[in-house]
């Protein structure tokens, strides 16, 4: 599904130059669940902005679902991207003037999908995730776990292939954590690929494989459970 | 005291980091604050400088004008005339009457072409002179440069020169004294007066003492009371006696003049009045009176233009000032914290409101003073800023002082009260994401109704703008009912020898080929035409009917390509034509209440004595303000002051120099002074064309600093939602979708302004339409045109800043936290 050739970031800054991917290559497979560990500043992010299409690296191969998409257009990867992939994020980011509902209901605007079958949609998806109860309420009437629930049904809601998730549990206590992992570690029972950043040991071992990653390279790739 | 002042110092030192810090937000209320002040300094020199004249004149509350009314066949006609008796009348009659004294023109015309003087074999072209009695500067204290105000009107031939004609006559020399040849006269130059140190309705350049004046003429108008010849002043002894004036000018009516009606026989009657010379610039109500009179209107209009403006600029600062609060939010709550307590808090941000206002103050006096000779130009009148502060006008430069600290208070106010409102515990507690918006006052709406109220009056100027400039292109083409393009005007002088030789003078101008026609005519359309009182019926007991007059020759009609409706017009084959004959328009048909006039007796006091031979269509010969009026032509040979030449020939300048030719062969003591007849039409216009180019700038900044306020507001709103930018773009917002998203909430606003514009503009253009008696009517496109273009202007502004916002990586905004 997802295959990285010598992708390498450089980032500028006045006179400063830093290299945040230095060539990393890597191949993940339809189904996976990859975990992406490492200390801070290790590249991680930008891996990740890279994977998700929001970002373009400055080398290197990039092949999603088989396409070349190193150097594509805002256009282009913004098509890919709502078609395909699902965003997770630390901080949540919902939009706090939009109700629960209807920020779930966004990605499927952008798709273009009829009022109808978006409403539907989106009512399955909440009901899901059970939050179905607040769908009415503002994110900052929410609890953190709450709003990562809405987080993920935001990114499941299209259907995507592809989960990135970006420190899910960072901002959450461990209940709620758990909670979140479940949910993606159910997701991925069921047929999608995630791709999760994150800084912790007890949620990487809900993936199968663990990409190392140090100072903007692979140290260390190591699978932990068979792929089914 | 001590303490108030190192918290000023602390504040000013604070209000000066915040600015430069902020250098975008202060660059913006600045120059928006600039602007408005600009435009309302320029319109508040014009209104000190509309509201001053004939102010300086010695005792100017006891000056007064005398004024006279005709009235036949019960319709009043006002004028700003009186009779040439009056002045003496005053002298004599009215002990109240402390000095009195009569001013006129030898001939009533608003054609300003000069007259030629003749100095030391010198030929030069002088304006028309005025006539004025001996006691004039002892009514009007000009400052005289030579000679003595006494004695210079009181001998015969004796000439008052302005410093300009002196300048232009005798350069550096001393005028005082010497001759000056004009009409084969020779006058002495008595005096020099400054009157450009004087600001007066009185128009005039140079005058001639009354004696000068041949005595049967001034026994003629010494015996007609109905002949209004010029205008009369007087001054009181003290400034309570005005108020019984007006029945004592009722005694002199009915002991003096009555009787003298009854005399002549007519059915008419005169009414007196007087006014103070003081209100004289803003009484437009009173024929022939002084070109530089204005209608009280323009001044309003203008000075709601200028507070619209002020009122605009602070707008804008109080919305950008309420925007950033949250950015400043911080800052109170530790101010508040430390023991900073509400009113100290309001004085800080009023503080900072003053010091903007008076840096935009200082650019403003910078632009202005470089902006006001062009506005000068434009307006035709020399403003200038010392003005502000020159000897007797200090209390308005101390006015537009306080109006600059006005502005920052009103500026300052609403921020100040919000901002010093902010609780310190809610401020401190959330990192940086505080709204205070959504508690106080409730900021972003009233935002909302600052910007509606910009653009309203911005689409309001838009549209009238617009409408006055249709208006205007109406009148230009409107159809006159004659024919006026290539048709030049050569100025005849009184005293030229081809006055004896006017025949010649035709016969040789139509022996060019590029001549097509020739009129040698005393009437033209555009220019001022007399006034008479004309005698129908039976000579015993005639009906008296005054008209306009127009003394034309034989080929007038030709040349203007006038249509003849009944009977004909003067013919040469007819030459009893001259003194038996009249014709009249249509509304002067009307008037006398004939469907067909031709063959109707009538007489009139110019020595013609006749019936009506024909009739023409109307045709406009005043100004599109007025309608057509009753207009009587009669045919003379004499008197002629223009000569009406039509040219064939496309090429005109060489056709204008063939011209002069024939003309300088027959005459070389004069200047060959000429005009076309479509452009001096236009110039009927000049009022309602400068105020479409004022109001057409004023719109232009009112537009400006509605988008300037716009601009900073939309950069604000926008700033504030990058992150929400940044997450529809992730979940695959579209950039045409994401711009949609940001101008909708200000496409609304304008569009409201737009909606709520329509009546307020409606109402102020209908007015102003009635000033004209041909109105092309209000159209509905410039409604929608004047919002299309405002509406244009805020997208684009707007759309500058969503731009930027769509192009920056939405990886940056997601994690703006």
């Amino acid at each position: 599904m997802i295959k990285a050739e010598k992708l390498t970031k450089i980032f500028r800054a006045d006179e400063v130059e830093t290299t945040a991917l230095n060539e990393v290559s890597f191949e993940i497979k339809k189904g996976e669940f990859v975990a992406i560990m490492g200390p801070s500043g290790c590249g991680k992010s930008t891996l990740l902005n890279i994977l998700g299409l929001l970002d373009n690296p400055t080398s290197g191969k990039y092949f999603f679902l088989d396409r070349e998409v190193s150097g594509s257009t805002e256009r282009q990867r913004a098509n890919l991207r709502k078609e395909n992939i699902g965003f997770v994020f630390q901080n949540f980011n919902l939009i706090d003037e939009l109700t629960v509902s209807e920020n779930v209901e966004l990605p499927l605007i952008y798709l273009g999908m009829p009022t109808r079958e978006r409403k539907k949609r989106v009512e399955e998806v909440l009901a899901q995730m059970q939050i179905s109860h607040r769908h009415k309420h503002f994110p900052l009437q929410l609890s953190g776990g709450q709003q990562q629930r809405v987080a993920v049904a935001r990114a499941v809601v299209a259907k995507p292939s592809l989960i990135l998730a970006d420190e899910p549990t960072g901002n959450l206590d461990s209940a709620h954590g758990e909670e979140v992992m479940n949910l993606l570690n159910e997701l991925n029972v069921n047929g999608t690929t995630i791709i999760m950043v994150t800084h912790s040991q007890r949620d990487a071992e809900y993936s199968q494989r663990v990409i190392r990653l140090f100072d903007g390279q692979i140290i260390n790739e190591n699978i932990k459970k068979s792929i089914l | 005291m001590n303490k108030m002042l190192i918290l000023f110092s602390n504040y000013a030192l604070l209000s000066f980091r915040t600015l430069s810090r902020q250098r975008k937000h202060a660059a913006i209320n600045i120059i928006g604050l600039s602007a408005g002040l600009i435009v309302f300094m320029l319109i508040y020199l014009f209104l000190i400088h509309e509201n001053n004249y004939d102010t300086s004149w010695r005792d100017h509350q006891r000056l007064y004008r005398l004024h006279g009314s005709l009235i036949f066949n019960g319709r009043e006609d006002r004028f700003a005339l009186s009779s040439f008796n009056m002045a003496q009348a005053m002298k004599t009659d009215f002990p109240e009457v402390e000095a009195a004294t009569l001013i006129f023109r030898n001939s009533f015309s608003n054609d300003q072409r000069g007259i030629t003087a003749w100095v030391n074999d010198q030929m030069y072209e002088i304006p028309p002179v005025t006539v004025a009695d001996a006691d004039f500067f002892k009514v009007f204290d000009y400052p005289f440069l030579s000679g003595d105000p006494l004695t210079a009107l009181a001998e015969p031939n004796s000439i008052v020169l302005s410093k300009k004609t002196a300048n232009l006559l005798f350069g550096e020399d001393d005028a005082f004294g010497k001759l000056i040849n004009i009409n084969a006269k020779t006058y002495k130059v008595t005096a020099v007066i400054d009157k450009e140190k004087v600001q007066s309705h009185l128009v005039f350049d140079d005058l001639i003492s009354i004696s000068t004046l041949p005595k049967t003429q001034i026994e003629q108008m010494r015996a007609d009371w109905f002949w209004l010849v010029g205008y009369t002043y007087l001054r009181f002894k003290d400034d309570q006696q005005a108020k019984l004036f007006p029945e004592k000018l009722e005694l002199l009516r009915k002991n003096t003049i009555e009787p003298w009606i009854k005399e002549v026989s007519v059915d008419g009657d005169i009414q007196l009045a007087i006014e103070p010379v003081t209100e004289i610039h803003f009484n437009t109500s009173l024929q022939y009176d002084s070109p530089s009179n204005t209608n009280r209107n323009y001044s309003y209009i203008f000075t709601f233009i200028a507070i619209f403006l002020l009122l605009i600029a602070s707008i804008n600062y109080m919305n950008l000032a309420t925007a950033r609060s949250i950015k400043r939010a911080r800052e109170i709550g530790i101010r508040k914290a430390a023991g900073a307590h509400r009113g100290q808090l309001i004085f800080q941000f009023l503080g900072e409101s003053i010091i903007t206002s008076f840096l935009a103050f200082l650019f403003a006096l910078f632009f202005t003073e470089l902006i006001l000779p062009a506005f000068n130009t434009l307006i035709g009148i020399n403003l200038t800023l010392s003005q502000l502060y020159k000897s007797g006008f200090v209390h308005y430069g101390l006015l537009l002082v306080a109006v600059v600290v006005g502005v920052g208070l009103l500026s300052g106010s609403f921020p100040a009260l919000v901002l010093s409102g902010y609780s310190p515990v809610a401020v401190l507690r959330s990192a940086g994401g505080f709204s205070g918006d959504k508690k106080l006052f409730s900021a972003p709406n009233l935002r909302k109704v600052l910007v509606v109220f910009q653009f309203i009056i911005s689409i309001g100027m838009i549209i009238s703008t617009l409408i006055i400039a249709d208006q205007l292109r109406y009148i230009r083409h409107f159809d006159n009912g004659f024919r006026t393009e290539q048709t030049m005007v050569i100025h005849f002088p009184t005293d030229t020898i081809l006055r004896r030789n006017s025949e010649v003078v035709r016969q040789n101008l139509l022996a060019l080929p590029e001549v097509e026609k020739v009129s040698l005519t005393a009437s033209l359309p555009g220019y001022q035409s007399g006034r008479l009182m004309f005698f129908l019926g039976d000579t015993a007991n005639p009906e008296v009917r005054t008209m306009n007059i127009y003394v034309v020759d034989h080929e007038f009609f030709d040349l203007l390509g006038l249509k003849t409706l009944e009977g004909r017009v003067f013919s040469k084959d007819s030459p009893d034509d001259v003194n038996a004959a009249f014709v009249v328009n249509r509304a002067a048909a009307k008037f006398l209440g004939y469907e067909n006039p031709v063959g109707v007796k009538m007489n009139c006091g110019l020595g013609v004595d006749g019936k009506i031979i024909g009739m023409v269509e109307d045709f406009h010969y005043t100004s599109l303000h007025n309608p057509v009026e009753p207009l009587v032509f009669i045919l003379t040979r004499e008197n002629m002051r223009y000569v009406a030449v039509r040219i064939s020939s496309p090429n005109l300048q060489p056709s204008i120099e063939k011209i002069a030719d024939v003309w300088q062969h027959f005459d070389q003591k004069h200047i060959f002074n000429y005009h076309f007849l479509d452009n001096h039409l236009q110039m009927q216009y000049d009022h309602e064309t400068k105020m479409m180019a004022l109001f057409g700038w004023f719109s232009l900044i009112v537009v400006l600093i509605s988008c300037l306020g716009l601009y900073g507001l939309s950069a604000f709103t926008i700033e504030q939602r990058t992150k929400e930018i940044g997450i529809r773009k992730v979940l695959g917002s579209s950039a045409r979708q994401t711009i949609l998203l940001l101008i909708k909430d200000f496409v609304k606003l304008v569009f409201l302004a737009g909606l709520l514009s329509v009546p307020t503009s409606y109402f102020f253009m209908d007015e102003w339409m009635n000033n004209f008696a041909y109105r092309v009517g209000i159209r509905p496109v410039w409604f929608i045109a004047g919002f299309m273009i405002a509406m244009l202007i805020a997208v684009a502004t707007v759309m500058a800043q969503a731009f930027k916002a769509v192009r920056s990586n939405p990886v940056n905004a997601i994690k703006y936290e």
